[in-house]
């Protein structure tokens, strides 16, 4: 992430000079980051609720009974990790939520799977197997109804604003599924390094 | 738009009922919940400014239109319609910038039109990457993402693809 933002920025500098627009450059960076404050306070009232919904479901044992329900997919695609532990809980709420369309409740459980992950898996701030596979399925839109664009249509006059939905839940799966390939594919070979830094660990 | 509007009520009507019948404390739980996600918001907030910052100085210097304009020969040889290249590129860096890019494509062509319908699955079947991946990872101090990254982009470019594909198939 930290060449994606450096190189954003120094093609941003130079492109902008190069065509004339650092004033529209500097304007970017002297409001976006006020802008980001805004949105932060905008989403918050919003995560905060979803989060108090979502620890009612937890505390009421909810959650548990919909993560049986998944658990076979899940220790499908997310092998080694511990079904009855809090990493394989925050993984199912996560994707849950993403289904659902609620992404104020899944933004602060996807954080929290990953961290429960990492710490399940002794990673160390290392991006494990099962921690890429996690977030490319939470980049890959997994929501089973597109609720914004049906919106956008329905606001142009489109009849059957939902008409779409065969498409996108193809769409959907094709871009989840070959994502997951791919993080399997790109991380197969860095388990030999990882288990060796785990053992190097536990032997100190 | 009927079936969104009950979801969201039936799911909290669920969880509040389960609690109840569980004996669980409804109201501590919610403040609990609450007050964790609030944290969230707050640790957030460091790699949203920076990813924000990134971002709006990627639009404003206007690299991103000679980017679209480089690969259009490309998308058209594909079958993929040009209108929608500019939402392919902005879709995974910034979800609002998608918002009103996919605002702007309906408004010039009908919401049934090739076009119109590809740009909707287009802006559906994917969320913004690298908001997620730098959100996440900066909140759990996970470094590096070079292969989150490879991947969430190749699972992008898959989602632009069949886009086109199944609206072509299954629509029109």
């Amino acid at each position: 992430m930290k060449y994606v933002f450096s190189f954003g920025i120094i093609i941003s500098v130079v492109f902008a000079l190069l065509s004339n627009r650092s004033g529209e450059v500097t304007n970017a960076v002297m409001s976006e980051g006020q802008n980001a404050v805004e949105l932060a306070i905008v989403l918050a009232g919003s995560m905060a609720f979803w989060g108090g919904i979502m620890k009612i479901a937890e505390k009421s044992g909810l959650t548990d009974v919909v993560a049986k329900l998944f658990r076979p997919v899940i220790r499908l695609i997310f092998p080694g990790v511990n079904p009855e532990g809090s990493a394989f809980r925050a993984i199912v709420m996560n994707l849950t939520a993403n289904l659902l369309g609620l992404g104020n409740a899944a933004t602060p459980l996807g954080i929290r799977a990953v961290k429960e992950l990492s710490k399940e898996e002794n990673a160390n701030g290392y991006a494990t197997k099962n921690i890429v596979t996690f977030v490319v399925m939470n980049t890959a839109s997994i929501q089973l109804l597109p609720v914004t664009a049906a919106a956008l249509r329905l606001s142009y006059g489109a009849e059957a604003p939902f008409d779409i939905l065969p498409a996108v839940l193809i769409t959907s799966l094709a871009s989840v599924t070959v994502g997951i390939a791919v993080a399997k594919a790109l991380c197969s070979e860095n388990l030999r390094i990882y288990s060796r830094r785990k053992l190097a660990d536990e032997s100190n | 738009m009927k079936a969104t509007d009950i979801v969201i009520p039936i799911f909290i009507l669920i969880v509040v009922a389960y609690a109840l019948y569980k004996k669980v404390d409804v109201f501590e739980a919610f403040t609990e919940g609450a007050r964790e996600n609030l944290m969230v918001t707050v640790n957030v907030l460091p790699s949203l400014i920076a990813l924000m910052v990134c971002v709006g100085m990627l639009r404003a210097c206007s690299v991103l239109d000679v980017f679209t304009s480089l690969i259009s020969p490309v998308t058209k040889l594909l079958g993929f319609p040009e209108e929608c290249v500019p939402l392919a590129v902005l879709r995974p860096i910034s979800g609002s910038g998608a918002t009103a890019m996919l605002n702007s494509i309906l408004s010039q062509n009908s919401s049934d039109s090739f076009v119109g319908r590809v740009a909707s699955v287009l802006a559906s079947s994917t969320e913004t990457t690298f908001y997620i991946i730098a959100v996440y990872y900066g909140a759990a101090k996970i470094k590096g993402g070079k292969k989150t990254i490879a991947a969430a982009l190749s699972a992008d470019f898959t989602g632009f693809v069949f886009s086109a594909l199944t609206v072509r198939l299954l629509l029109m």
